[in-house]
């Protein structure tokens, strides 16, 4: 379908903070230093219980995310999604991809126009 | 769960080792060195008109399945670098450390050089003056021992000054001591099905101890498998000074004071035992010296425990439960167990839990691996040849053996690091003048003390280093430099361990390869002892003699490289529960590969060779014991965490990497900061009576307020017009292992407190560095 938007679901409670998605990404698109189509945000840690520690990372597109539409149109996954070492993000119709919404930490992006 | 998770395109990602796509040449290859890293992934390479153009990961790889790290994805800025060097270049060694004296040769007058040297130090001190010194994580684990001893006839191959063997080599013996063959934790890495295997089975707790897999990826193991586990029902318990984002997510995080491991291994095996939770069948059937264990776990109860190791007595106790409760549980171990003085009877407490609780060699347990090795087998290949001048070859004679039992005992393949320091220092027990330096950067790193070993090897009459770019150690100490090749231009195999894989040149420069180097250098200096013609003849000479349990060759004399290459992977038979099926012993019987057969947690081995051969803990030195000592030096260091942008000191020219992590970092508690007052982002000087260094400090709230974590491997590539002198690229500005004594090993020589210093900071206000990649 012409109009059908697509997107990244990311299960964060498992992402790793490895810089993957972020380092792919600045290689397919050739950014130069300081600039990025992903980016990586740090949550905690924090201590929130005894015991018991909140740490998370959290990989979020920017403007720059075209969504990897050259490979997409070779018939290859975002590169980001290929390579995530964690194999937390997915791309695919959104509405497919809502519909898999259904634990704790994820997020679903819709960086394109 | 599969491997990968989602559709793979076959017309892109095919089953060949080859192809043509476009303008592009696709080959699907193995990524195994140099840069360093020990996993050896599966990638696809694509190349145009000789050069790497892109690299993406292969998702029909086995063991990370189209996942890539950030150093992988780097790859076509690290082999197309403008620092690399393609030529070799010597230098008057009475200039050393001399920047403008390098002269550029060709490879023969290298060669000639080198031969001629050679000949003049063999005229004058004798074969064993040759020391051939490796490295780790590059393709080099079975090259220096044949360049020693088939082409230069000397026994003197080792670690470049890694004090007391301290990396993986430690650990290793503890497994071949006490169970006969090296174990890991099962993430179903061996068989080629993965996590689909029938018989696999995920592990309802795994132990993360002394490391962090995810960014460490050490000794051949994907740390992101423990995530696979993670998202399939695995719960973690993870031991570690200092919180990681795996501690975080586990159910139990234990904040262990550095150095303890081995009293916290002996509280939970004294609490498995008191609390009736240990495997009585397995015990019983496959272990001897149970009651020793016993006997000497009693002395650890948990109050005593906790006392040592800063944990709550309450903690170890419900984690003790936890781990010897879930059926299975692994433990993934780590280097950590090599780094302090007594690391050794520590690692075999952890072993003994493996054994205590019946998870060895079970499915989703700590499987017992006796394939893929390589390194190993080809050592013993080489170190039974004839030196240059025919005669049966004497390893008797190489450094260390008068000194440690276990290289009298035949346990240690090579020479000892320690011993060849002391044997350049003294010239005891015989004189060492020659020196060829593979995959090591120990100026940099893996040496410790390296302004006393800058003045060691400067005493050599000859000292030879292989790099791919300059480093600090070429450019201080080398007279020839011959340029390597990198990963992109090498035949070779990686299995470390299942399966096989093959490696491919993609790319041809006038860098060589390691094996290359080797066979160049004994076609001219001893074409007897180099019957190969080339690198492709000695890799598959090295396959045709690896070896199963009762001696067979696994490849047939027939097997070529091309055979592996076009396979990709070859993957050695493997079972669980070999010791039941008689597959571990050479006489087929079932049992282990031990003097008993049993499993032993009283070691018959380690009784031999002088050691205690039970597991063990001894204090090292800290404030509890000795609190004057420390007065002026408070805090606990701990060093050699990895990032995720370096291997070691490489990849510090990396522009990309260096965005990441423009500096080293040294993190502590706000409230160790505040104390000294020192804020986030200052220069920190880190001292102690052996030297000082700088690093910036990053708070990390979760470690304990005593203990700090400095990085190691700093050096400063962009450096590059600084590098005459005593300091080449900046190297002892920060170069932790400066606080780091060597000599000062554990009992049998093994294991070296690289991970037990006390220090102080302060903050730095007269270094401000600035940084500009240089191209």
């Amino acid at each position: 379908m012409e109009n059908t938007r697509y997107g990244l679901l990311i299960d964060y409670e498992f992402c790793t903070g490895c810089h993957t998605c972020e380092t792919a990404c600045k290689v397919e698109h050739g950014f130069e230093t300081g600039l990025w189509g992903i980016q990586l945000k740090e949550i905690g840690p924090q201590q929130i219980g005894p015991r018991k520690w909140d740490w998370h990372y959290l990989p979020a597109p920017t403007a720059l995310c075209d969504l990897c539409a050259d490979r997409v149109a070779e018939g290859r996954w975002p590169t980001c999604v290929h390579h995530c070492q964690a194999q937390v993000i997915e791309y695919g119709p959104v509405e497919e991809l809502a519909a898999r919404m259904d634990k704790q930490f994820m997020v679903l992006y819709t960086p394109t126009a | 769960m599969p491997r990968c998770p989602r559709p793979i395109n076959e017309e892109l990602y095919r089953d060949e080792w080859i192809w043509q796509e476009g303008e592009y040449t696709v080959y699907r290859n193995c990524q195994y060195t140099a840069p360093g890293c020990h996993n050896g992934c599966g990638v696809l390479h694509y190349v145009k008109d000789n050069k790497l153009v892109k690299i993406e990961g292969d998702p029909k790889g086995a063991l990370s399945n189209g996942r890539l790290c950030m150093r992988c994805l780097a790859m076509e800025e690290m082999v197309n670098h403008p620092f690399r060097i393609y030529n070799p270049m010597k230098r008057d060694p009475a200039k050393r450390g001399d920047d403008d004296a390098w002269e550029v040769i060709t490879w023969d007058e290298a060669y000639d050089l080198y031969v001629e040297k050679a000949e003049e130090i063999l005229g004058k001190y004798g074969k064993k003056s040759f020391c051939i010194l490796g490295g780790t994580g590059r393709n080099t684990t079975w090259q220096f021992a044949a360049l020693a001893t088939t082409v230069m006839g000397s026994p003197n191959y080792t670690f470049g000054f890694l004090s007391g063997n301290s990396c993986y080599v430690p650990r290793m013996n503890v497994c071949f001591w006490m169970g006969g063959d090296v174990m890991v934790a099962d993430c179903a890495q061996c068989v080629e099905e993965g996590y689909d295997h029938p018989d696999y089975v995920n592990p309802e707790v795994c132990v993360i101890w002394c490391c962090n897999p995810i960014v460490s990826n050490a000794d051949g193991f994907f740390g992101h498998w423990i995530v696979d586990l993670m998202r399939m029902g695995t719960k973690l318990i993870v031991i570690d000074p200092r919180l990681t984002w795996m501690g975080a997510q586990a159910e139990y995080y234990l904040q262990i004071k550095p150095g303890t491991d081995g009293a916290l291994a002996l509280g939970w095996i004294n609490v498995i035992i008191a609390e009736d939770l240990y495997d009585h069948d397995f015990v019983e059937k496959w272990t001897y010296g149970f009651d020793q264990l016993a006997a000497r776990a009693a002395e650890y109860p948990p109050e005593r425990v906790a006392e040592i190791t800063g944990i709550p007595a309450d903690l170890i106790v419900a984690s003790a439960r936890r781990y010897a409760t879930a059926k299975p549980a692994s433990v993934q171990w780590g280097l950590k167990f090599d780094q302090f003085k007594n690391g050794f009877g520590a690692a075999m407490g952890c072993a003994a839990l493996w054994a205590l609780t019946g998870n060895i060699d079970v499915p989703g347990g700590n499987i017992v691996v006796n394939t893929g090795f390589i390194s190993g087998d080809a050592r013993r290949m080489f170190s039974g040849m004839k030196n240059t001048a025919g005669e049966e070859f004497d390893m008797t004679e190489r450094l260390g053996q008068d000194e440690f039992v276990v290289e009298q005992m035949g346990l240690e393949p090579q020479a000892h690091p320690d011993s060849l320091l002391k044997a350049l220092e003294t010239g005891e027990p015989y004189p060492i003048k020659f020196l060829f330096e593979q995959s090591s950067n120990f100026l940099a790193n893996m040496g410790a003390d390296p302004q006393r070993l800058l003045a060691a090897v400067r005493t050599v009459d000859f000292f030879v280093v292989t790099d791919y770019y300059m480093t600090p150690t070429a450019a201080a100490c080398a007279d020839l430099f011959l340029p390597i090749a990198m990963s992109i231009e090498r035949t070779g195999c990686r299995s470390m361990f299942n399966p096989t894989r093959a490696i491919s040149p993609v790319v041809t420069t006038n860098a060589h390869t390691d094996e290359d180097i080797v066979l160049d250098i004994g076609h001219r200096l001893n074409p007897e002892g180099t019957p190969w013609a080339n690198a492709t003849e000695f890799w598959e000479d090295v396959l045709h003699n690896i070896r199963d349990q009762a001696g067979k060759p696994y490849y047939p004399p027939d097997f070529t490289f091309d055979d592996l290459r076009e396979k990709m992977y070859i993957w050695e038979p493997f079972e669980y529960r070999k010791y039941e099926k008689g597959l571990l012993r050479s006489d087929g019987q079932p049992g282990f590969s031990t003097p008993t057969g049993r499993f032993e947690f009283y070691s018959l081995t380690a009784e031999a060779a002088g050691g205690d051969p039970l597991p063990h803990y001894v204090p090292e030195p800290n404030k509890t014991a000795d609190p004057e000592a420390f007065e002026e030096y408070p805090l606990y260091l701990t060093t050699g965490r990895r990032s995720w942008e370096f291997f070691h000191s490489e990849h510090r020219h990396l522009k990309s990497m260096r965005e990441f992590h423009p500096w080293p970092r040294v993190e502590m508690t706000q409230e160790t900061a505040d104390k000294y007052g020192i804020q986030e982002g200052d220069w920190v000087l880190i001292e102690n009576p052996r030297g000082s260094v700088r690093e910036k400090c990053v708070i990390n709230p979760s470690m304990h307020p005593d203990t700090i974590m400095a990085e190691h491997g700093w050096w400063y590539p962009e450096r590059r017009d600084d590098i005459s002198g005593d300091n080449p690229f900046g190297v002892f500005d920060s170069n932790i292992n400066q606080l780091v004594p060597m000599e000062d090993y554990g009992p049998l020589g093994y294991c070296a407190p690289y991970d037990t210093q006390m220090c102080r900071i302060s903050k730095c206000t007269d270094y401000h560095p600035t940084y500009d990649p240089g191209y």
